[in-house]
């Protein structure tokens, strides 16, 4: 067990290695700079000169990168070249707990809806049940989400004003984010749920514990769920990683000020430091989600770490 | 050695062509088999038409296609002619789906649209199938530590937060139909790629695959010709789910604002020009959303409908 995890941790390192490197440098690649302006007299070229040199941007782009690396080590983000005195790590710190919240709640609700449809799903005998299920699901993997974040605001938020449309201040806001979110990985559980539970109960192990006089439904919650929920496990840790950083479009539909916001703009304002300390961050939650739910599932499955 | 004569071979010369009677038509028919045989395409295609939904799904695709490809060649407006005295019309006969701001017809607009849409689907798909069946059928067949290697570097590509990437390509190399493609394709090739390597390693040790090295086959010949065709299902099922996927990431990027820029507008940039106009003329924005989620439904259906089909245990 610990080789195999040391093994995931140091590709886990070697990924956030490669990963600032290609970021560094196709950053730099973007045309533009942060500090440009319209005006071109001399005294404007000479301030733009003076603040290329002050953050070390007219250096060449191997010998940054060096520093960069070298102020990282340090644990040392830089600050932001806009937003003059503000350091990344504070950025960071306060746009991050806006989406984290944002995807949490997503997540326990795509996971709780899911697992329980699916389940529902796969012992369904009425076609009523299995039909709805299926029509959630179908909608779910097929329209994007902020096409159904749209179509939640102009029907709930514009038409009936039932809950706000902008912001994440009271809990009803949360409500169109969190289902707008939710609908795509609600579908994807509930898939991944119906067909392993099926699978599952096929299993000699099942018929054995119902053998041995366990009622139905404790079978079920006992044997059935734990292991029918292999695949799931596998599924919530890139999902974790994918609310996080896959909000964006939902950010900006319902202007919450989260991290995905930052993002765009960053990138857009040319802002070096800002777009490196985003993605080392993301990067970093992506490669920790990862690992952490392949421990969960050699966790549950010990059968998973020899066969890799 | 050439002395001995075969003794067997003797004895034949010898034999009189009396000794043999015809056998007569109903002992030859005997193993004439009846039922017409079916290749496997055949099998798969009669699988599939039965599954209505699928079916419908492939009609409306192709009905789609053709739609992009002759509604602006019939049409006598283009997607760029704009008209202030007929600007945010209703639907009416001459304008199907109405006009926009500018007066431009949106039935057109949204045929522009499914060609960039739909290319920016179909040619991404193909490009990560390419990509995909090459990387991983060689991971796959080679084996060890080449294997090994090429895996790692899936894993280290797998991590990227590829949304971030996508939006860092677009500024670098413009909104056009390239970087489009290449954001969606850097991170989409990787699952194409882990899906045909597990098929080439669990088909590498079967019998056909021995049989074909025996009789001389080259390794490329048996990799390209005998366990990639092999795996087709599965790789034709994920590449019809890979097609929604591209057509979301490009429509995603459209309604951000930082897709294949203005005037030809893909169905995602067209939804966020509806988008400003929602309060005033929400019919507007009805035409582009249809279009993608009927188009994302079609081929989710249709995914389905070929994954039972071109599965010999589901049938």
């Amino acid at each position: 067990m610990v080789k195999y995890v040391l093994k995931r941790v140091l590709i886990g390192i070697l990924t956030m290695l490669v990963l600032i490197t290609a970021t560094f440098f196709l950053m730099h690649i973007i045309p533009g700079s942060p500090f440009i302006s319209d005006d071109d007299t001399a005294a404007a070229m000479k301030a733009y000169e003076a603040l290329e040199a002050k953050y070390g941007l007219d250096k060449p782009y191997g010998e940054q990168y060096i520093i960069y690396m070298k102020g990282i080590l340090k644990g040392e983000l830089g600050e932001s070249l806009i937003r003059k005195g503000q350091k990344v790590v504070d950025i960071i710190a306060r746009c991050a707990p806006v989406t984290a919240k944002l995807a949490a709640t997503a997540f326990i609700f795509s996971m709780v809806v899911g697992i329980t449809l699916g389940t529902i799903a796969a012992f369904a005998k009425r076609r009523l049940v299995n039909g709805v299920t299926m029509v959630i699901s179908t909608i779910g993997v097929s329209v994007p989400n902020f096409l159904i974040g749209l179509g939640l605001m102009i029907f709930f938020g514009v038409k009936l004003k039932l809950v706000p449309i902008i912001g994440l201040d009271t809990v009803s806001s949360y409500i169109m984010p969190t289902i707008a979110l939710s609908l795509h990985p609600i579908a994807m559980i509930t898939r991944l749920t119906k067909s392993s539970m099926q699978e599952v109960m096929r299993q000699d192990y099942m018929t054995l514990a119902r053998s041995k006089g366990s009622g139905k439904l404790k079978v079920i919650i006992r044997h059935g769920i734990k292991n029918a929920m292999l695949p799931v496990v596998t599924y919530a840790g890139p999902l974790i990683a994918s609310l996080m950083t896959g909000s964006f479009v939902i950010e900006s539909l319902f202007s919450i000020p989260g991290i995905g916001a930052e993002y765009v703009s960053s990138v857009s304002n040319r802002d070096y430091f800002l777009i490196m300390g985003l993605t080392i961050f993301l990067g970093l939650l992506i490669i920790i989600c990862n690992i952490l739910s392949d421990i969960v599932a050699a966790m549950i499955d010990p059968r998973i770490k020899v066969g890799k | 050695m050439n002395e001995e004569k075969n003794p067997v071979s003797a004895e034949t010369e010898t034999i009189d062509p009396a000794m043999f009677e015809p056998l007569d038509d109903s002992e030859k028919n005997a193993e004439f088999i009846a039922v017409e045989s079916r290749t496997f395409m055949r099998d798969a295609w009669n699988s599939f038409k039965k599954n209505k939904l699928a079916l419908v799904s492939l009609f409306f695709l192709i009905f789609m296609i053709l739609m992009a490809i002759f509604v602006p060649i019939i049409s006598p407006f283009t997607y760029d002619g704009q008209d202030m005295s007929i600007a945010n019309q209703n639907p009416t006969w001459t304008h199907p789906f109405g006009t926009d701001k500018f007066g431009r017809d949106i039935l057109v607009r949204v045929m522009y649209g499914a060609r960039i849409s739909l290319s920016v689907g179909f040619a991404a798909a193909g490009i990560c199938m390419v990509i995909g069946i090459i990387y991983g059928g060689i991971a796959g067949y080679v084996g060890g530590r080449l294997d090994m290697i090429m895996m790692r570097v899936v894993d280290i590509l797998y991590a990227v937060p590829n949304l971030l990437y996508t939006i860092l390509i677009m500024l670098v190399f413009g909104s056009n139909m390239f970087s489009v493609l290449l954001g969606v394709c850097i991170s989409s090739w990787i699952g194409m790629a882990r899906l045909v390597r597990t098929q080439v390693m669990s088909l590498k040790e079967q019998e056909f695959s021995l049989a074909a090295l025996v009789l001389g086959a080259s390794k490329q010949r048996i990799l390209f010709k005998h366990l990639i065709v092999n795996s087709i299902g599965p790789i034709i099922v994920s590449l019809t789910m890979m097609v929604p996927s591209a057509i979301f990431r490009e429509s995603f990027l459209g309604f951000v604002g930082i897709g294949i820029s203005a005037p030809m507008s893909s169905w995602g940039t067209l939804a966020n020009e509806a988008r400003n106009m929602i309060y005033t003329y929400p019919i507007q924005l009805v035409w582009p959303v249809g279009a993608i989620c009927l188009t994302m439904l079609a081929l989710n259906f249709l995914g389905d409908g070929l994954g039972e089909a071109l599965d010999p245990k589901k049938r």
